[in-house]
């Protein structure tokens, strides 16, 4: 209890700390943006929940108010004012003091019995190593002790590749062993496995029964599956994935599609999603851009355009919103506030079949180009664990606090500057890539959803100019925006 | 799935009129009398891997890792799933 108490005060003065360094000007007018949509603003305050439509008159009015510190003289601007002024709230900020890892994450083996045209996996190293029983039960224990010294209700284990399953001894046995360990713990415990579902029948049931999300990578009909997904050996892995999707659809475990999109698939992007809503039934569908690799750039592969992807995918999550099933473009999610992307800001905890104890799941190598350690520690499988709090103090600190080229973003708190890795943040401010734009456009198609005017963005859409206005616009900081 | 007793192989399969589900902590049997069984902790371990089709080597494998010094005996759990009528012994003294 006094350990708790101490970890609180701890907590808290670190919070402090992060607010002092914005003290000199209130953080609620870094935090409120406005946003170009044709010929009205989107005004809008992402720690508060709230976004308005308001005229130019308006943005001018709000602006003055605020840098004078007086009223609007306009009803609905000061109530505006005053909801900011009044409703404390707390950004999002890195996690501190002890490990508390959202989930552990398991890296049965990097092989895989796929060739993907566009994977950064291929051809590893270490391709035929898988990991030993000893060393995922001594990972499954390190964690289950670690959530049964907290007041976590549960425990989640999240299984990476390559392909998972083709070391399926190791989710055989670690899934009951994760289970029997929470059992003593008197905790729940939940599985996730991100797969590319190219398995037998008989283990496709047992993972709709035993697993409680899916993510399956399956790019759409049988012609661009077969074309961006073959087997190693060349064959078709439509069929077995296909049917993979349908077990998964009638199974207890919540499926959610992966597709990866490229410049040759991005106007299908609509088909894929009906097509996905008739076939099977998932609970949200993912689409991601290619992310060029030196395999993806070899076969020719290159991404979407960012306003064509932006664009398709706004159509597509329309369909598959009106049959229920859930878009996902994870950076545009307007729901979540965070300072950090991915497992990377969560404490997640990824171990690789050789021990390495990673804050990613992606390849060393890969993060290791771009400058980056994101290595934790490691496990031996013999009762030697090395965890260096050092190390997780420097991977908490990659986040959105200490990514001045995010400041001036109205998706700063959602999007956090999206994958460390693959996401390499331009120079200066306001000079957005590929990623950006996607994101921020969908950002504003989710932010408009939610007040009620989807008809806006359509209005956007079809209006090239006021398109790149509102996705180019170097700061969104309503103070910055110039009258 | 087979359990070794000195030089001889029985191969154990599961009664034919036994149907089972799995709950979050419990897995629960059931035939056609409506007899039923609970199985909980290291039992449900050990019929998990049983329906998976591992080999009685593989379920004492799983389990020395799992239990360290503390490894139960699954010969005499596969013996008692016998003795009760969850499982049923495919040929007598039957040498795989």
């Amino acid at each position: 209890m006094i350990k708790k108490s101490i970890k609180r005060e701890v907590e808290i003065s670190k919070k402090r700390e992060l607010m002092s360094h914005f003290s000199t000007w209130p953080v609620v007018w870094h935090d409120l943006f406005v946003i170009p949509l044709v010929d009205q603003f989107l005004i809008y305050a992402p720690l508060h929940g709230m976004a308005a439509l308001v005229n130019r008159a308006a943005v001018s009015s709000l602006k003055r108010a605020i840098l004078s510190g007086k009223p609007a003289n306009d009803a609905r601007l000061d109530e505006i004012i005053h909801v900011l002024q009044t409703e404390v709230v707390t950004p999002p900020s890195p996690k501190c003091g002890n490990l508390a890892p959202a989930f552990l994450g398991l890296l049965p083996t990097r092989g895989c019995n796929l060739a993907c045209r566009y994977c950064s996996f291929l051809a590893t190293d270490n391709d035929n190593l898988v990991m030993s029983l000893s060393l995922a039960r001594e990972a499954v224990d390190w964690y289950m002790d670690l959530v049964s010294q907290t007041d976590q209700a549960w425990a989640e284990i999240h299984y990476f590749g390559g392909e998972p399953f083709c070391a399926e001894e190791v989710i055989d046995f670690t899934v009951t062993l994760a289970g029997l360990r929470a059992h003593a713990a008197g905790r729940a415990v939940r599985f996730e496995v991100a797969t590319n579902g190219a398995m037998d029948e008989k283990r496709c049931r047992w993972v709709a029964d035993h697993f409680d999300t899916v993510v399956l990578s399956l790019d759409g009909p049988a012609e661009i599956q077969n074309f961006y997904r073959p087997y190693k050996n060349g064959r078709c892995s439509f069929e077995a994935v296909s049917r993979s999707a349908r077990i998964l659809s009638e199974g207890a475990a919540c499926l959610f599609f992966r597709s990866c999109i490229t410049d040759q698939t991005v106007d299908r992007m609509a088909e894929i999603a009906t097509w996905f809503c008739h076939e099977y039934r998932p609970g949200g569908v993912c689409f991601e851009p290619l992310q060029p690799v030196n395999d993806s750039t070899v076969e020719q592969l290159v991404p979407p355009d960012p306003y064509k992807f932006a664009r398709h995918f706004i159509q597509a999550a329309e369909i598959l919103e009106a049959h229920g099933v859930e878009s996902i473009y994870a950076s545009a999610d307007i729901r979540t506030r965070r300072v950090s992307f991915c497992p990377v800001g969560q404490d997640a905890v990824i171990v690789s079949p050789d021990g390495a104890l990673n804050a990613c799941y992606l390849l060393p190598k890969d993060w290791e180009a771009k400058g980056l350690d994101l290595c934790l520690g490691r496990m031996t499988g013999y009762g030697s664990i090395e965890l260096d709090m050092e190390r997780v103090a420097r991977v908490r600190s990659l986040n959105v606090w200490n990514k001045p080229f995010c400041a001036r973003c109205f998706c700063k708190w959602h999007c956090a500057g999206s994958c460390h890795v693959n996401h390499i943040l331009p120079d200066h401010t306001g000079a957005y890539d590929r990623l950006c734009l996607q994101t921020r456009i969908i950002a504003l198609r989710n932010i408009l959803k939610s007040i009620g005017r989807i008809d806006l963005i359509s209005q956007l859409l079809e209006d090239a100019d006021a398109l790149e206005q509102a996705a180019m616009q170097t700061s969104d900081i309503l103070i910055d925006v110039k009258e | 799935m087979a359990t070794l007793s000195d030089d001889k192989t029985i191969v154990y399969l599961c009664a034919p009129d036994i149907e089972w589900v799995r709950d979050k902590d419990q897995t629960i049997l059931v035939d056609k009398r409506g007899q039923s069984w609970s199985l909980e902790g290291i039992e449900a371990a050990a019929w998990d891997w049983l329906v998976l089709g591992y080999s009685y080597k593989d379920m004492v494998r799983f389990m020395r890792v799992a239990f360290e010094n503390q490894t139960p005996d699954v010969a005499m759990i596969l013996s008692h799933w016998h003795d009760v009528g969850i499982l049923q012994a495919a040929g007598d003294d039957r040498v795989g």
